[in-house]
C-alpha cells in the first residue's frame, strides 16, 4: 500500500466526523438550556429586524399607486442609494404623506428614522398627538422635530448588529492569525530565512509609507473606511509580491539560512501595549480625528483595538495542544505546519474562541452605544440607540426617551452575554 | 523574584515607549492646528497678514509647535525638508496639496511667495483708497491663499483681471505682483514632476523636536501646558484626580463590602434559591450599560416631573453651594452630589465582584484540604472563613492593584453623565477641544499605571500565594 496515500486519507477523514458530531453536540448542548434557547429566538428576531428594517419602518409607502402607475418606494430607496436609479419626479418637493395616492400599503411603522414630524415634538407615548389617524400614531412618542423613536430603534437594530457582528468579525481574523502565529509556533518554532525577515521588514515600511503616508490626500478627501480596504489591498500586494521576490532569493545558501523569530514574545507584547490603553480614550480619539464620521469606521476601529482577548485565548489554547501527542505524531509523519493547524490543531482549540466572540459581540454594542450617546463617531442619516438615549439627556423630563432605547441595549447586550455563559458553561470554561 | 520583578520593569521600557509613540501620533493626524486659536481664524482680526503670521511665529513659538515633530520624516520627495516651518494651517493645507497635485516644490513656493507678497500689497494699501473694488480684489487674493484646484484658480485669476481692466487707476506694484502670480503659477502647471510623488525622502530633523521634548519633559514630570487654557496639565490632571480617586475608592469599598458577603454565602449554599436568584440578578446587573442607569437615574430622581417626590438628587456638577459656606456643610453637599455617580460606579463592580468572589470559592470547595478540613472535625464557620475564604480571594487581591489604571479611565462615561470634574472629563473635553498635552499625558499616564498595575498584582498573588512561581 502506498504510504503517503493513507496518511492522507486518515487525515482527512478521521478528525472531520468526530469534529462534526462535536458540534452537533455541542448545538444540541446550547439547545436544551432555556436561557440559551431563548436567547438564540430574540437574536435570530433581532436579525430579521436588522436585515428588514427598511420594510418596517419607512416613511415610503411599500407599494403605491399614484396616477394610475404602481411604484414600490422602498425598493427604489435602495436603487437610489446604489445611484443606479434617480429619485422619483413626484416626490421633488412633497413629503411622502402629502401625495395624493390612488392607493398604498405603508410599511408597519410608516416613519422613517430620519422623518420630521414638526407637529410632533418630544410628544409623549401616551399623550394626545396630533396625527391624521391611529396609524400614524408614535407608539413610542418622538424625539427631537417629532422623530419617531420607535423608527429609531428599529433603524438602531441594523447599526447594533451590524456594528458588533462586523467588529467581532475583524477582531476574530486578526485575533486568530495572530493567536495561530503565537500559539502554535511560540518562541522557536517560526522559522524563516533570513532573507525573507529582512524583506518582509523592508516590505512593512514600504506598506507604511505606499499605503498610508502616501495617500494622505485620499484619507483626507475619501470615505475612511474605503480608503482604509484600499491601503489593505495595496499591502496584500506589496507583501505577496516581496514575498514571491523572497522565496526565489531564498534558494541561495547564505540567504536562505533559517532564523527563529520569537512570535510569542512579540505578540505578547504587542497584547500589553494594546491593553494597557484605555479602549474608551483610544476610540474617543481616534475617532475625533477621523474627519467624516460613520458607522463603518466605528466598526473598523473596534475591531482592531478588540482582538486581543481571541488572541490570548487562542495563544493560551494551542500552547496546550500543540503538545500532545495527536499533534506530535502528526508532525513526525512530515505533515506541513499549516495543515496541521488548519486540520488538528485549529479545530480543537476553536470553539473557546465562540465564547470570547458572543461577550465581545455584547461588548461591541455596548461600545458603539456609549460612543453615540456621547455623540462621537455616528454619522448624520443614522439613528442608533445610544444616540437616542443622548436626547434623554438634553430633556430630562422626556422619561421614553430614556426608557426604550435602554431596554433595546439591555435586550441586545443580555442576549449575547447570556449565549457566551451558555457557551462558556458547556465547553466547562470558566470566564 | 528581584529578578524577575526586574526583568518585568525593563520590559516597561520599550512597551511604554511604542504606547507613547502610538498616542503622539494620534494627536498629530488632526485635522486642526493648536495655533490656529491665536492667529489662523477667522474671528481674529489682524492689520495685515504680516502681523497675522507674526502671531502664529510667537503662539507656536511658545506652544513649541514650530520644531519639526519627530526624529525624522519620511514624506515624498516633492516636499521641502523644512515644510513643518510654514505654520499657518490654512497655508500648509493649500502647499500640501498643491504639492500632491504637482510636485514641484521650487515653482510652486515661488507661487506662495508671490501671492502673500501681492496679499501685502493689497492691504498695504491706505485705507482711503478702499473702495469695493479693492475690497473685492482684497477677497480675491485671500481666496487664491486657500485654493489649490485649478479650475478655480483660474476663475479667480479672471476675476481679478477684469477689475484690474476696469480700474486703471491701481499702482504699478500691484498689477506687476499679479503678473508675477499669474507667471508663476504658470511655471506651476508647466513644470510638473510627479514623479516626485512616488519617491519617499528620509529627512533627519535631529533631537530638537516636538516628540523629544514632549517625552523628555514628561519623564522629568512636566506634562506641558494645555492648549486650550495655557494651564499646566499637571495641576488639571492633580485636580481631576482628585476626584476620579475619590469616587472610584469609595465606590470600590462598597463594591468589595457587599459582594464579599454576598458571594461567599452564594457558594457556601450553592443552588440554593439565594443563590439562584443572586445568579440571576447579578447577569442582568452586568448587562446593564452604566450609561442608561446614569441617564435613567438622572431622568426619575433628579426631576420633580413625575411627582414631587422624585427631585431627590441634584442633576450633576460637584457642589451648588459658594466657596464661602462652612468645610463641613460643603463636604456633605459634595458628598450628596457624590451619591448618583458613585452609585452606578458601585454596582458594576458589585456585579463583576461577586461573580469572582462566588467561583472563587467555589474553586477553593472543591480542593482536598477542605475535604481535610471537614473531616478534621472543624466547625463550619472555621472551614469556611479560615481555609475556603483564605484562598479564594486571591483573584480579587490581585484585582485590586488594577483599581489605579480603572479609577483614570473606567469611570470616564459616569463623570461625563453626572459632570463631574474628573479624569475622565478631562480626556473626553480634552479630545473635543484637541488640546493633545492633556489628552496625551492622560493616555499615557494611564497606560503606564496599568502596566504598573498588572506587575503589582503579579507581586501581590506570589506574596500571598506560596504556590504561585514566577
Amino acid at each position: 500500500m502506498n504510504r503517503k496515500k493513507h496518511i492522507s486519507k486518515d487525515n482527512d477523514v478521521a478528525p472531520k466526523t468526530t469534529l462534526d458530531g462535536y458540534r452537533l453536540g455541542l448545538w444540541k448542548a446550547i439547545n436544551k438550556r432555556r436561557s440559551a434557547k431563548w436567547s438564540l429566538r430574540i437574536i435570530y428576531l433581532l436579525i430579521f429586524i436588522g436585515t428588514f428594517s427598511d420594510f418596517i419602518a419607512n416613511e415610503r409607502p411599500l407599494i403605491c399607486k399614484v396616477e394610475n402607475k404602481i411604484y414600490y418606494p422602498v425598493f427604489h430607496e435602495y436603487l437610489e442609494k446604489l445611484s443606479i436609479a434617480n429619485p422619483y419626479k413626484m416626490i421633488q418637493k412633497k413629503d411622502w404623506n402629502e401625495l395624493a395616492y390612488d392607493f398604498y400599503i405603508n410599511a408597519p411603522i410608516p416613519y422613517s428614522s430620519n422623518s420630521f414630524d414638526l407637529n410632533n415634538v418630544y410628544k409623549s407615548p401616551f399623550s394626545i398627538q396630533e396625527i391624521k389617524s391611529t396609524r400614524y400614531r408614535h407608539w413610542l412618542g418622538t424625539s427631537d422635530l417629532g422623530k419617531d423613536v420607535f423608527a429609531g430603534l428599529i433603524n438602531g437594530t441594523r447599526i447594533a448588529l451590524l456594528v458588533g457582528i462586523l467588529s467581532m468579525l475583524i477582531a476574530g481574523i486578526i485575533g486568530i492569525f495572530f493567536g495561530i502565529l503565537a500559539g502554535y509556533f511560540g518562541d522557536k518554532l517560526f522559522q524563516v530565512s533570513r532573507i525573507r525577515i529582512v524583506f518582509n521588514i523592508i516590505g512593512l515600511i514600504l506598506f507604511i509609507i505606499y499605503g498610508f503616508l502616501f495617500r494622505k490626500l485620499a484619507f483626507s478627501q475619501g470615505d475612511f473606511t474605503f480608503e482604509i480596504i484600499k491601503s489593505i489591498a495595496i499591502g496584500i500586494f506589496i507583501m505577496s509580491f516581496i514575498n514571491l521576490l523572497a522565496f526565489i532569493l531564498e534558494k541561495n545558501r547564505i540567504l536562505g539560512k533559517k532564523v527563529s523569530v520569537p512570535m510569542d514574545l512579540l505578540l505578547s507584547r504587542m497584547i500589553e501595549i494594546i491593553n494597557s490603553i484605555p479602549l474608551i480614550l483610544i476610540l474617543f480619539a481616534s475617532l475625533s480625528v477621523i474627519q467624516y464620521p460613520s458607522i463603518f469606521n466605528v466598526i473598523l476601529i473596534i475591531g482592531f483595538f478588540r482582538w486581543t482577548g481571541i488572541a490570548r485565548y487562542l495563544r493560551a489554547e494551542l500552547l496546550k495542544i500543540r503538545n500532545l501527542e495527536y499533534i506530535i505524531s502528526a508532525k513526525a509523519m512530515g505533515v506541513k505546519h499549516f495543515r496541521i493547524i488548519m486540520k488538528h490543531a485549529l479545530p480543537n482549540a476553536i470553539s473557546p474562541i465562540l465564547i470570547i466572540i458572543a461577550f465581545g459581540i455584547s461588548g461591541a454594542i455596548l461600545v458603539e452605544a456609549t460612543l453615540s450617546f456621547l455623540g462621537i463617531g455616528v454619522g448624520a442619516d443614522d439613528m442608533t440607540w445610544g444616540q437616542l438615549l443622548s436626547f434623554a439627556r438634553k430633556k430630562p423630563d422626556a422619561w421614553w426617551l430614556a426608557v426604550f432605547p435602554g431596554i433595546a441595549i439591555f435586550i441586545t447586550v443580555t442576549v449575547f452575554n447570556l449565549i457566551g455563559d451558555a457557551l462558556s458553561d458547556v465547553l466547562r470554561f470558566d470566564s | 523574584m528581584v529578578k524577575y520583578v526586574l526583568y518585568r520593569i525593563l520590559l516597561f521600557i520599550p512597551t511604554l515607549l511604542i504606547i507613547s509613540l502610538v498616542v503622539f501620533y494620534v494627536g498629530t493626524l488632526a485635522p486642526g492646528s493648536p495655533i490656529n486659536k491665536y492667529c489662523d481664524s477667522e474671528e481674529i482680526n489682524f492689520e495685515n497678514e504680516i502681523e497675522r503670521s507674526k502671531a502664529c511665529q510667537s503662539a507656536a513659538y511658545k506652544l513649541g509647535l514650530d520644531l519639526p515633530r519627530f526624529y525624522f520624516s519620511l514624506t515624498q520627495r516633492a516636499f521641502p525638508d523644512d515644510f513643518y516651518k510654514i505654520l499657518q494651517k490654512t497655508h500648509q493645507n493649500n502647499l500640501e496639496s498643491l504639492i500632491l497635485q504637482y510636485g514641484n516644490w521650487d515653482e510652486i513656493e515661488e507661487y506662495y511667495e508671490s501671492r502673500i507678497r501681492l496679499q501685502n500689497l493689497l492691504l498695504k494699501l491706505p485705507k482711503s483708497e478702499n473702495n469695493d473694488q479693492i475690497i473685492e480684489l482684497k477677497s480675491l487674493a485671500n481666496q487664491l491663499i486657500v485654493t489649490s484646484d485649478n479650475d478655480k484658480i483660474i476663475k479667480v485669476f479672471d476675476e481679478m483681471q477684469s477689475i484690474f481692466d476696469k480700474q486703471g487707476s491701481l499702482s504699478l506694484d500691484i498689477e506687476s505682483e499679479y503678473e508675477n502670480v499669474i507667471s508663476s503659477y504658470g511655471k506651476v502647471i508647466s513644470n510638473q514632476s510627479i514623479q516626485n510623488l512616488w519617491i519617499p525622502k528620509l529627512v533627519w530633523h535631529g533631537f530638537n523636536n516636538q516628540y523629544h521634548n514632549w517625552i523628555s519633559n514628561f519623564i522629568k514630570g512636566d506634562f506641558g501646558v494645555s492648549y486650550f487654557d495655557g494651564r499646566k496639565v499637571s495641576s488639571r490632571i492633580k485636580m481631576a484626580m482628585k476626584w476620579t480617586l475619590i469616587m472610584n475608592l469609595v465606590a470600590i469599598f462598597f463594591a468589595y463590602f457587599i459582594s464579599i458577603p454576598i458571594g461567599v454565602y452564594s457558594a457556601v449554599h450553592k443552588n440554593s434559591l439565594f443563590d439562584r436568584l443572586m445568579t440571576i440578578a447579578l447577569f442582568l446587573l452586568h448587562s446593564l450599560p452604566v450609561f442608561w442607569i446614569g441617564t435613567m437615574l438622572i431622568v426619575f430622581f433628579t426631576t420633580s416631573e413625575y411627582g414631587a417626590w422624585t427631585d431627590i438628587f441634584p442633576t450633576g456638577g460637584l457642589s451648588s453651594l459658594s466657596s464661602d459656606a462652612s468645610y463641613w456643610s460643603r463636604f456633605w453637599d459634595t458628598a450628596y452630589h457624590l451619591v448618583l455617580p458613585i452609585f452606578c460606579i458601585t454596582y458594576g463592580a458589585f456585579a463583576f465582584i461577586t461573580r469572582q468572589m462566588r467561583n472563587g470559592m467555589l474553586n477553593v470547595f472543591g480542593q482536598q484540604y477542605m475535604v481535610t478540613a471537614k473531616a478534621k472535625g472543624l466547625h463550619q464557620k472555621e472551614i469556611i472563613w479560615k481555609h475556603g475564604f483564605k484562598n479564594g480571594i486571591f483573584p480579587l487581591i490581585s484585582m485590586f492593584a488594577t483599581i489605579f489604571p480603572a479609577a483614570l479611565a473606567g469611570s470616564t462615561v459616569v463623570e461625563i453623565i453626572f459632570s463631574i470634574p474628573g479624569m475622565g472629563r478631562l480626556a473626553y473635553d480634552g479630545i473635543l477641544q484637541q488640546d493633545w498635552p492633556v489628552v496625551n499625558a492622560i493616555l499615557l499616564l494611564s497606560a503606564f499605571l496599568t502596566i504598573f498595575g498588572y506587575l503589582v498584582a503579579d507581586i501581590l498573588y506570589k506574596l500571598l500565594d506560596p504556590r504561585v512561581k514566577f
